[in-house]
């Protein structure tokens, strides 16, 4: 008797843990929901959950990266600029921040989009060869050779 | 059973239920920080047959001058600027003359320009065991065109060995076969490719004129009806 007194309290304290837990955290509970279809790529069902949380004033850079992202990946490119810009404005480091986002859209084949961060950040540091390299590879996959060649020689040191 | 399901299944039970969901419960904030979902890779999100291939260089690090050279040996070569490419792959060549990929992309924009003597020349330079399965076709080809059938056949005979399904391959070989008079050789080849493509007809009307020239007219003139049909 007293043993089943014992496993029912147990059971009864894990329920209401939980229960509390999503009483009291339902924004995390629902960001961790949309990481779930994040981490497997159901970038259109982790849209509402993250959309839902930026209504919320639930507003981490986690959050805005990943639902620019899911933009991106989901080809609702005016709604990840509107994001990304919030991301590049938030960041201390905003070429950082422009890498990162030209990386994202490199990623999912907006070479147009990466493009302009790209360029975005060579007017801020024109020397740096690496990030003129990825421009070209960029205008490279777009199709735009003549660009690409003139940036892979300005990168060599061959081309002002 | 009763007292068995009392005994051992619901503290099992119970245990694992905390174990599992009240963990979520028992996250702090911080561990929750810390939880972040894996982001997309070029990879996943971008298949490789999707792009046109870049030298991999670790993240992080400097992009060296020889692999911006070579991508743009290889930009230059897919504008058709085929003079230009070739000086920059030389270029390249001069200061990482290990490169064999290189080498044999080089020997690609050459026969692109028209040069196979140059291609050939390339080519010979490159170990066998280090050759693609895509160049030993390329230097096959080039052989063909300069009439060095005894070096082609090896390799395309090595290439379909790897790639019986190959039949555009296959139809090469069975051609070459046939202009150095070695018939029986090129029908079998023929008789390959016609078990995979019985509908070809101008393949049957090639394995025609092969039986022709081997002096088997009969059947020549049966698979020339079956054309005709």
């Amino acid at each position: 008797m007293r043993r089943s007194v014992l496993i029912l309290s147990l059971i009864a304290i894990a329920l209401l843990t939980t229960l509390t837990y999503h009483l009291l955290n339902p924004n995390w509970v629902l960001f961790r929901k949309g990481e779930i279809y994040y981490s497997k790529n159901k970038y259109s069902k982790a849209i509402p959950c993250y959309a839902r949380l930026l209504k919320n004033g639930f507003e981490t850079r986690e959050l805005l990266l990943h639902l620019g992202t899911s933009y991106v990946a989901t080809g609702d490119l005016e709604k990840a600029d509107t994001i990304f810009r919030k991301i590049i404005n938030q960041s201390p480091n905003k070429l950082a921040a422009v890498m990162e986002l030209a990386g994202i859209c490199t990623i999912f084949g907006r070479f147009k989009t990466a493009t302009i961060f790209y360029r975005t950040f060579l007017q801020e540091q024109a020397d740096n060869r690496s990030v003129r390299i990825l421009l070209a590879r960029v205008l490279t996959w777009s199709g735009h050779f003549d660009e690409a060649i003139l940036e892979y020689k300005r990168a060599l040191g061959e081309e002002k | 059973m009763k007292n068995l399901m009392i005994k051992y299944l619901l503290p099992a039970f119970v245990l694992l239920y905390l174990l599992f969901f009240g963990s979520s419960a028992a996250l702090s904030d911080e561990g929750k920080e810390k939880f972040s979902a894996p982001g997309p890779t070029l990879e996943t999100a971008f298949p490789k047959s999707n792009r046109i291939e870049v030298i991999p260089v670790k993240p992080g690090e400097e992009i060296p001058d020889w692999v911006a050279r070579w991508e743009l040996a290889r930009v230059l070569s897919y504008a058709k600027l085929y003079d230009e490419s070739i000086n920059e792959y030389e270029k390249l060549l001069r200061k990482r003359p290990d490169l064999t990929e290189a080498k044999l992309e080089l020997a690609n924009v050459f026969f692109w320009k028209g040069n196979p003597d140059r291609a050939i020349r390339l080519l010979k330079q490159v170990p066998q065991k280090e050759m693609t399965e895509e160049t030993k076709v390329l230097m096959a080809d080039l052989l063909v065109a300069q009439k060095d059938y005894a070096e082609a056949e090896p390799l395309y005979k090595a290439y379909l060995n790897t790639h019986p399904e190959d039949q555009a391959v296959r139809l090469r070989l069975a051609e070459m076969l046939s202009w150095q008079k070695k018939y029986d050789a090129s029908l079998n080849e023929y008789r390959k490719i016609l078990k995979k493509r019985p509908d070809d007809m101008q393949v049957r009307r090639r394995y025609a004129f092969v039986l022709i020239w081997a002096g088997k007219h009969s059947e020549a003139a049966s698979e020339l009806k079956k054309t005709l049909d």
